[in-house]
């Protein structure tokens, strides 16, 4: 004891400090419940080369525990696999034969020096074992002290490959290989214990249902993540198994509990010992369970009996209530097992009982929210018959699921290995009746995290006794959700496809439309500007008839004039010479104003407004007439097509100011207006004026005012002449800058300000 | 109208000189007419006028002996003109003048009554040659 005292005071004093203490050496002994710490070591080195030394708490004999052994010191114990090192390379017991001989003397109590690594990727930390001595092979076999320990201790995993020494009545026992593997329940807790059946030849049979007491190393069942599930006590020695209290007398005389009574409300409080309850059976699976009915309560049997029981069976019952309904907040009605089962009589199979989920549901949830027990029952664990819809059908490992819809509620149809295969044929949809044992699955949290103190139902699942319990009623409608999905895809599909056929024709009537708009525009451009050449040729014509074509044949009359006059003498001949000089200075004055009033004025850069200025300036010069322009308004960019014919119109108007009207001055204005939109010019003179009736007109030869005309109403304007006689002229065209525009798009030469029209 | 006069109804019927109206819009071809007829003693150009309207009303006021008549005027044309002349005079001896010399005029001056047909482009020889023959 002292040198128990002493180890512990070094260790606690070690995890005082906060810090592992570090080895002298790698051959000193390791006490083991440094090692049990979780997380790595702080001596790396003592972790991968390690050496413990304690006594044999516990070593498997049977064929698949054989590999394991717990060592235990003064400290802790320790779980030693040697199965693991060998996988790992570290048991080489190649090199060293007397390693598995060594391994195969353990024995319970012997004092043995194992080396090795030590591994923390298990449950608890453990030593993957490279060597293993026994100390003291002659010596005593002295077992570790047994730990003392609790049920919080035992039950949260804390004793670990520790031996420790806990109580609880043994309810059932199964034989694995060469062990009892007992069912013990210890204050509404199940644990495990494993006796080799070596200490007990006769069996447990006779310690059934009394109180026991084990002493043995308590190992883990514990899931993938590192979580126990129970407690597994190993059992080292014969004497480590003693009976506290025997069993109760036999229930023969017992009464009956009622199955919807199994846990209820009891005062005293449960015991943990059998009960009795009888009930008809409805459906049952040899060798492992059957359900039991009384009234609309069923309830689940665990039997391992052999016996095959038929429904309509009447049996009583002799069997532990199973306190482990409620896992993780999903709770289950109480069930039986262990169970003890007797045939007592036969009567007619009971009827299933004719109800929909959603009304199990809702009564459920209308007592749940009272706090009160379903009446007249909860169903659960009844022969059910119902009518749902097949959703899916899903193969499983434990046979296959028919997931079902039925009003509100899915719920499962779970069917046996040999029975799915006759129902692999349905199709979802189809609506089917389904007979089976109704089982619910309660939702919330044992400790009253609840709206009331009920759970709800979470899940609802229908064990199917055969092939025979689904009955097709009706085939699903052809029209299933994919064909649906299908159809409608496909419609989509061919009304996308009408619709871009629809656009596409759209869009080419569009554009032919367009084409053959500017088509229709470009030939009545085309013939505008055929009739307009036309009507320029003709003015030409005339022009030149008028002016030139005169004037050359009067020259050439006044030179046979100076031809004559010369023969009678040199001074009339010069007089008459004279006389043609004046004719052909003449001539040439009007012939400048011909070529001026045949000439077009290209923009060559400037804007309208200068061409304008330009213009005037011009006519003034060659008349000596004052020409006068007035702008207003902001002109925004004319097109070049409408800007060259308009400054035309201005042109020929002017010319026909300054030669017929005899004006004293001449105006031209250009005045922008209404939005800029509008675009009006006007050239008034002060001239003799004359009258509209009988100006000459195209008949007589007179083109310029027809000439104007058309060149306004090309662009949708209008020309409006305004005049009396003796009161001047105004000749003023007005247009539409946007119609022009358009009109300009349509026409626009390839240099802008260089076309007549 | 421009009209210009150069003798009285009594010098008109002087023997020997064959009296003539000129009819042109062109002040210097009916300049240079009346000019080169002034070298001939047995013309004498008794009036001219720009247009049809004015010609008409020479020939009443006038009573030349030939008219000299430009087919191209403004507003009543030459081959009108005649045939007002005509229709005032049928004996009126009209010579028709054009600057250009196209089949089309010759003939239709012909069919309304033209004793002559000639162009502005004539040799003072035609020209006098076909004044003294109509």
């Amino acid at each position: 004891m002292d040198r128990l005292f002493l180890t512990t005071v070094v260790i606690w004093a070690a995890l005082v400090a906060g810090a592992t203490p570090v080895f002298s050496a790698a051959s000193d002994p390791v006490p083991i419940a440094l090692l049990r710490q979780p997380g790595p070591l702080a001596d790396g080195a003592a972790e991968t080369n390690v050496v413990i030394r304690g006594r044999v708490a516990w070593c498997g004999k049977a064929a698949d525990d054989q590999a394991f052994c717990v060592v235990q010191d003064s400290t802790a114990g320790i779980w030693v696999n040697a199965r693991l090192a060998r996988a790992r390379g570290l048991w080489n017991a190649a090199a060293d034969p007397g390693l598995d001989a060594e391994w195969g003397s353990l024995e319970p109590g012997m004092q043995v020096e194992v080396t090795g690594r030590r591994d923390a990727s298990g449950y608890a930390p453990m030593i993957l074992p490279t060597a293993v001595r026994i100390v003291d092979r002659d010596g005593p076999r002295t077992m570790p002290d047994a730990l003392a320990t609790t049920a919080r201790r035992l039950f949260s995993g804390a004793d670990d490959s520790q031996r420790v020494s806990f109580t609880g009545i043994l309810q059932g026992y199964r034989c694995q290989q060469d062990a009892w593997v007992l069912s013990m329940e210890s204050d509404g807790r199940r644990f495990l214990a494993s006796v080799p059946t070596a200490f007990m030849p006769e069996g447990p049979a006779a310690l059934v249902d009394g109180v026991v007491r084990i002493t043995g190393v308590a190992t883990s069942k514990f899931t993938t993540r590192g979580e126990i599930m129970t407690p597994f006590l190993r059992v080292a020695r014969r004497d480590d198994m003693v009976q506290v209290e025997p069993p109760p007398p036999s229930l023969d005389a017992s009464p009956v509990v009622p199955l919807d009574r199994l846990v209820a409300f009891d005062s005293a409080g449960p015991d943990g010992h059998r009960i009795r309850t009888q009930g008809v059976v409805t459906h049952a699976i040899p060798g492992q369970m059957l359900f039991v009915q009384q009234g609309l309560s069923g309830v689940r049997v665990e039997a391992s009996t052999p016996e095959r029981f038929l429904p309509g069976d009447v049996v009583d019952i002799r069997g532990f209530i199973d306190t482990s309904r409620v896992i993780a907040g999903i709770a289950q009605a109480a069930s039986i097992r262990e169970a003890e089962v007797l045939r007592v009589g036969h009567e007619s199979p009971p009827l299933p009982i004719a109800v929909q989920p959603d009304d199990v549901v809702a009564i459920n949830a209308a007592n749940a929210f009272e706090g009160l027990t379903a009446k007249p029952g909860d169903y659960d664990g009844a022969l059910v018959t119902l009518v749902a819809r097949l959703v899916e059908l899903q193969q499983t490992d434990t046979g296959g699921v028919l997931l079902l819809s039925s009003g509100k509620t899915m719920l499962g149809g779970l069917v046996a290995p040999g029975e799915f295969s006759a129902l692999r044929s349905l199709q979802p949809g189809s609506q089917l009746r389904v007979t089976g044992v109704l089982r619910m699955q309660l939702g919330g949290d044992e400790l009253g995290n609840l709206e009331w103190g009920v759970p709800l139902i979470g899940k609802i699942s229908v064990m199917v006794r055969s092939a025979g319990d689904v009955q097709l009623l009706e085939r699903p409608s052809w029209w299933t959700r994919r064909r649906l999905l299908s159809a409608l895809a496909a419609v989509a599909v061919a009304l996308g496809a009408v619709l871009g056929w629809a656009g596409l024709l759209r869009r080419q009537v569009a554009v032919q439309s367009r084409e053959l708009a500017v088509e229709i525009t470009d030939r009545q451009a085309a013939a505008v500007e055929y009739s307009a050449t036309l009507r320029e040729r003709n003015r030409l014509a005339a022009n030149l008839h008028d002016t030139l074509l005169q004037s050359l044949s009067a020259i050439g009359i006044q030179l046979q004039s100076c031809e004559l006059a010369n023969r009678q003498d040199a001074a009339a001949g010069e007089q008459q010479l004279g006389l043609a000089r004046r004719m052909v200075d003449h001539a040439t004055e009007e012939l400048r104003g011909s070529v001026w009033s045949l000439r077009t004025f290209p923009l060559k850069g400037k804007s309208f407004e200068e061409a304008v200025e330009s213009l005037a300036e011009q006519l003034s010069s060659a008349t000596g007439i004052p020409v006068q322009v007035d702008q207003a308004g902001e002109l925004l960019a004319i097109p070049d097509m409408l800007a060259g014919n308009l400054l035309l119109v201005l042109q020929e108007a002017m010319l026909n100011a300054a030669r017929h009207a005899l004006p004293r001055r001449i105006r031209v204005s250009v005045r922008a207006g209404e939005a800029d939109d509008v675009l009006e010019v006007a050239v008034a003179d002060d001239g003799q004026g004359f009258d509209e009736c009988t100006v000459a007109g195209p008949a007589e030869g007179h083109f310029g005012l027809q000439v104007m005309r058309d060149r306004v109403e090309r662009f949708g304007g209008r020309l409006e002449v305004t005049t009396r006689p003796g009161r001047g002229t105004t000749i003023s065209a007005r247009v539409r800058l946007q119609a022009c525009a358009e009109e300009s798009a349509a026409t626009e030469p390839t240099h802008p300000g260089d076309s007549r029209s | 109208m421009n009209t210009r006069s150069s003798g009285s109804p009594a010098a008109r019927s002087r023997a020997g000189v064959i009296r003539l109206l000129l009819v042109d819009d062109h002040p210097l071809v009916r300049a240079a007419i009346a000019n080169l007829l002034g070298f001939e003693k047995e013309f004498e150009v008794v009036g001219q006028v720009d247009d049809g309207e004015s010609a008409v009303r020479a020939w009443r006021q006038l009573k030349p002996d030939v008219c000299l008549l430009d087919i191209t005027l403004a507003g009543m044309d030459g081959f009108e003109t005649l045939g007002r002349l005509l229709a005032i005079d049928p004996a009126a001896r009209v010579v028709m003048l054009t600057a250009s010399d196209s089949h089309d005029d010759m003939q239709r001056s012909r069919e309304a009554g033209a004793r002559g047909f000639v162009t502005k482009a004539v040799n003072y020889a035609d020209l006098v040659t076909a004044i003294r023959t109509e």
